[in-house]
């Protein structure tokens, strides 16, 4: 039967060893890892080139305790030095330096030796002979690997028995070649450019490989499947004419909730549902006119002819630092900045939530914020533009509902249609409120949404745990495949 | 959002028309009535926060009603009222409160159920957990007005808690009862607690804590006296609002209670009321369509207002005192749309012609990608928050100033990541399983301090484990890679953690340190549970693209 080119290296790299070897040697030879021996050793086995035979290796290795008398000295050996200066010690004394386990040790070793016993009446140990004790350098020569003489192995089963070693089996494959490959004569392994440069190709037969025997495994370099989706997420939106923008991950409550019009006291402000921080200073990073407005506009509705919440806005819960919660202080930051129409933002990016940890929660997350601002835009415009984004991303229904958000009025809330799943509740939406574009300085209308778009991932991925957008599965990543799709 | 309960029973028996359930459920979803769950007889809904009025099923009854053409009416009050006096000792604690009375009232279980869920998602919402606003209900006939609203010392305060059987003093409340232990933090630093008593000296609550025993309100009960204390006088005089009226509707009228300060008089319940001057641009502005003002009349209606007087283009529209939501104008139109119905608002894709385009950062992460998958990496994404110990100490990196949370829900995420060489020997410390070699890289943000200053920047790392690797391995890829982006670097050797002394470098791109490389030293390996050795790089982007 032909064998394929690993097997053929397998059987050389075997021969040069001497036709006997073990795994370790020969994957060192090989220069592959381990774990690719046994396979191929199997399949040559199965063609009757190879026996294996698992070699099952006994040795000791040393237990803490063990580690820790080749360090200090056996019980005994502690004692038999002491010994050795003053003939008999104090008990007590003893006491300070030895554990009562290390003293009983000490004193069977002792007895059973005749070494030095314990005088009962006196509680003194007496020394009774100078032979000193061997067990120690038994236990220096295991922890080197060193071989023991005849006397010395009669001692181990002692050292085990006091838990100071303890046995130790591997397992070994014996590779034996027994069965040469048969090659067409004269034979060359590997075409290579000497052969080709020389012209002794002409003189030479190739022999043939098992063509249908499975390679080596390759792992190839691939794209991040979430990302790749988020990528594709970002295509859509900028064919539909759409901006990309970005902002900071730790914002002052000012940007993520006071100029959204989020009282300040509002439910969602609370340590339940924000991340504050600590190592970075209390600023808003804003300037004083603009506090003023939104101060304002809190209190008592500023120049925008609403009721405004009415209570006392303070500088100091607008200053705490905080992990963004969402991406609407992108656009609003963005807004500032960009105040002539038309404009059509998106930001696809990270936010940060407490949040009890499973399947469907995770406290990081992706949000995907769009926003269009321009004079004579409308809540019909919203609702076209989703429907057409919804679209595009393959959901062919699309329902909205009303619903409430602080910053934006009226507030909406759509639902996609999915084959498989039913509807499903995917983004908050609304017209900005007068609130919060008149501080900014913008005097036309502003739509915005929300996409919560781990949620669009997981479906698309086929995954139904949230944490797995960020798998540490090495295998996962390796094994996703691609899907391309039918346009 | 708030999510309640209800009985669709109950519902039609306030609602006391003649009404189909599929009706019912149908028209929830258009009062912002989020339909949970249907289960026999009763309802779960999710409410918006903003509507008060829709917190219990009197006043989802009163929605109903009034979207299928039933004018809505305040009742005259009962000639007289009750008399509450506040002491000047509340001022610093819980300054200020408003009441009352409802008399004739029918309550079986159902409606104490509901008056106490709307008590309890009232606190949740408007009342900030009971600290801005907290509620009292009381059965009338067992207290003697007029009422005194005082503090006292805890050890003075003395009274069987709701719910309880013995007399408890003021500390025992926030010590061994459930609602002392949940909303103790509010009073637990003052040196007096809030009581509010009658004329007898019995006790009627200790506010915002817990009511007495001896006032609780039963399915006997005929008549209520309802209090609000709180920290902010506009908030608890429309929560009354919306518990008045909503009380109201299971029948029964209402009294007055005057609330005597020490230098003012106030008359409650206020049920005032709101006016707003509504344009018709607006509305039509902002829903793109094309109404005229009897529609309009006709939608406000539909949702519970009145048009008071039309002038040119402007509608001065009342809303019922109820309405505590209605801030600007603005808010109209929703409530208009909400009379439309969404479904009958014609989508239209705006025409608005702009050039798609994505930050430069954004082209630049594409290209390096590319150019790490053409080496054979495989990408991988981690969390940008993560424990300290694996930013700090598994890695033997030096101690630092992190973006790092007051509140983390768990160890695993307490610190914005400030590079990504940890993340990634992190990510091959859960693959030591899988074949090698092991080719990965992460490109992403970071997030580090700089004079109490959190700063982003973009980095790139790449990581190779093998069976054996070399310092060469990683070099080589760092050279390639800048090449392919048309960069010359030069390497500057680099003595520090988490690399093995002699085997790492600096990256150097005109003449500033822009990266290092190098072998991971084994005390790190050995930290992070990695039996292969590392060579891995971390550039950041920043530093020489933006």
């Amino acid at each position: 039967m032909a064998l394929s080119q690993s097997e053929i290296r397998f059987i050389e790299a075997l021969k040069e060893l001497g036709g006997k070897s073990d795994a370790e040697s020969l994957s060192k030879k090989l220069n592959e890892p381990i774990s690719s021996i046994f396979p191929i050793s199997k399949l040559l086995e199965e063609k009757g080139h190879i026996i294996t035979k698992e070699l099952i290796k006994e040795s000791y290795e040393l237990t803490e305790e063990g580690k820790n008398c080749l360090i200090n000295g056996l019980p005994e050996t502690r004692i038999y030095k002491m010994l050795i200066s003053s003939e008999s010690i104090d008990l007590e004394y003893i006491k300070k330096f030895l554990n009562e386990k290390e003293i009983a040790a000490a004193i069977g070793w002792g007895k059973q030796t005749g070494v030095f016993e314990i005088d009962k009446t006196s509680k003194r140990i007496i020394l009774k002979k100078k032979e000193p004790p061997v067990l120690d350098s038994i236990l220096k020569k295991l922890s080197e690997g060193e071989s023991l003489t005849s006397d010395e192995l009669n001692k181990i089963s002692e050292l085990e028995k006091r838990g100071l070693i303890k046995k130790k089996i591997t397992k070994s494959l014996i590779i034996e070649l027994i069965k040469d490959y048969i090659p067409s004569y004269p034979v060359i392994k590997v075409l290579t450019s000497d052969i080709i440069k020389s012209g002794k190709w002409k003189e030479i037969s190739i022999p043939p490989y098992d063509v249908t025997a499975s390679p080596p495994v390759i792992f190839i370099g691939k794209k991040h499947p979430y990302l790749e989706f988020l990528e594709e997420v970002k295509e859509i939106l900028i064919s539909m004419g759409f901006e990309e923008a970005k902002g900071p991950y730790v914002e002052s409550e000012f940007w993520n909730f006071d100029i959204l019009f989020q009282a300040q006291d509002h439910p969602a402000r609370t340590i339940h549902d924000n991340f504050q921080v600590k190592g970075v200073l209390p600023i808003i990073d804003a300037p004083e006119e603009l506090i003023l407005n939104v101060k304002n506009i809190h209190e008592n509705g500023g120049s925008t002819g609403s009721r405004g919440w009415r209570y006392n806005w303070s500088r100091e819960i607008a200053s705490r630092p905080i992990l963004r919660s969402q991406t609407t202080a992108v656009s609003v930051r963005f807004l500032y900045k960009n105040k002539t129409p038309p404009i059509k933002m998106f930001c696809l990016s990270k936010v940060f939530r407490p949040d009890v940890i499973d399947s469907k929660h995770m406290v990081e997350f992706c949000q995907l914020e769009g926003i269009i601002g321009d004079y004579g835009i409308n809540i019909r415009h919203l609702l076209g533009i989703l429907t057409e984004f919804a679209n595009q991303l393959g959901f062919k229904e699309i329902k909205f509902k009303p619903s409430y958000f602080p910053f934006t009025e009226p507030s909406i809330e759509a639902y996609v249609r999915h084959p498989k799943l039913g509807w499903i509740e995917c983004l908050g939406a609304g017209l900005f409120r007068p609130e919060v574009t008149k501080p900014l300085g913008i005097d036309f209308p502003v739509i915005a949404w929300a996409f919560g778009i781990d949620r669009l991932a997981m479906i698309k991925l086929g995954i139904d745990d949230i944490r797995e957008l960020h798998t540490y599965n090495l295998k996962k990543l390796r094994e996703w495949g691609y899907e391309i799709a039918k346009d | 959002m708030p999510k309640i309960s209800i009985s669709i029973n109950d519902l039609k028996k306030i609602l006391k028309m003649n009404i189909s359930n599929e009706k019912i459920i149908d028209v929830l979803p258009r009062l912002k009535c989020e339909i949970e769950e249907i289960i026999g007889d009763r309802i779960t809904l999710e409410i918006t926060s903003d509507r008060a009025d829709f917190f219990s099923s009197e006043g989802i009854a009163r929605g109903i009603r009034i979207y299928y053409g039933n004018k809505w009416k305040l009742k005259d009050p009962l000639p007289g009222s009750i008399k509450l006096f506040v002491d000047s000792s509340v001022e610093s604690i819980r300054p200020y409160i408003v009441g009352a009375v409802i008399r004739n009232i029918e309550l079986d279980e159902e409606a104490i159920v509901q008056i106490m869920q709307l008590q309890e998602k009232i606190h949740n919402t408007y009342g900030s957990n009971r600290r801005k606003a907290s509620i009292g209900v009381y059965d009338l006939d067992k207290i003697s007005p007029p009422i005194y609203y005082s503090a006292f010392h805890p050890n003075d305060i003395k009274f069987i808690p709701l719910g309880y059987s013995e007399v408890m003093n003021g500390y025992d409340i926030l010590n061994k009862t459930n609602k002392g232990i949940e909303y103790g933090w509010i009073i637990k630093d003052k040196e007096k607690f809030p009581l509010l008593y009658d004329s007898n000296n019995v006790v009627l609550s200790m506010p915002p804590i817990i009511n007495s025993e001896n006032t609780k309100v039963t399915t006997n009960t005929k008549n209520l006296f309802i209090d609000i204390t709180g920290t902010d006088e506009n908030t608890i005089n429309i929560c009354l609002n919306v518990i008045v009226t909503s009380v109201l509707e299971r029948g029964g009228d209402f009294q007055y209670v005057d609330v005597y300060y020490k230098n003012k008089l106030e008359r409650t319940p206020k049920l005032e009321y709101t006016t707003t001057s509504l344009k018709l641009s607006t509305i039509n502005n902002s829903l793109g369509i094309n109404i005229n003002l009897n529609d309009i009349t006709y939608l406000l209606n539909k949702m519970g207002h009145e048009v008071k007087e039309i002038k040119d283009n402007e509608i001065i529209v009342i809303s019922p005192p109820y309405r505590v939501d209605i801030l600007h104008e603005i808010d109209l139109v929703e409530d208009i749309a909400m009379a439309i119905g969404l479904e009958n608002i014609k989508p239209e894709v705006p025409k608005i012609i702009t050039i798609g385009k994505l930050l430069r950062e954004s082209k630049v992460r594409r290209i390096i990608r590319d150019i790490m998958i053409g080496m054979g990496f495989q990408e991988v994404i981690t969390y940008m928050l993560s424990s300290k110990s694996v930013m700090e100490d598994k890695p033997l990196l030096e101690k630092r100033e992190f973006v790092e949370l007051i509140n983390p829900v768990s160890s695993e995420y307490e610190v914005l990541r400030d590079c990504l060489l940890p993340k990634l020997l992190q990510f091959l410390s859960y693959n030591t399983h899988e074949p090698y070699p092991q080719k990965i890289f992460e490109y992403g943000d970071v997030v580090y301090v700089e004079n109490g200053v959190a700063k982003i920047s973009t980095h790139l790392a790449a990581a190779i484990s093998d069976y054996k690797v070399s310092y060469e391995d990683i070099q080589a890829v760092v050279v390639a890679l800048f090449k392919a982006i048309s960069k010359n670097i030069s390497f500057k050797p680099y003595n520090k953690p988490p690399f093995i002394e002699g085997r790492a470098a600096e990256i150097i791109l005109d003449g500033k340190s822009i990266g290092i490389v190098g072998e991971i030293s084994p005390r790190v390996l050995v930290n992070f549970g990695l039996e292969f050795p590392v060579g891995i790089f971390e550039c950041d982007i920043n530093k020489f693209i933006f």
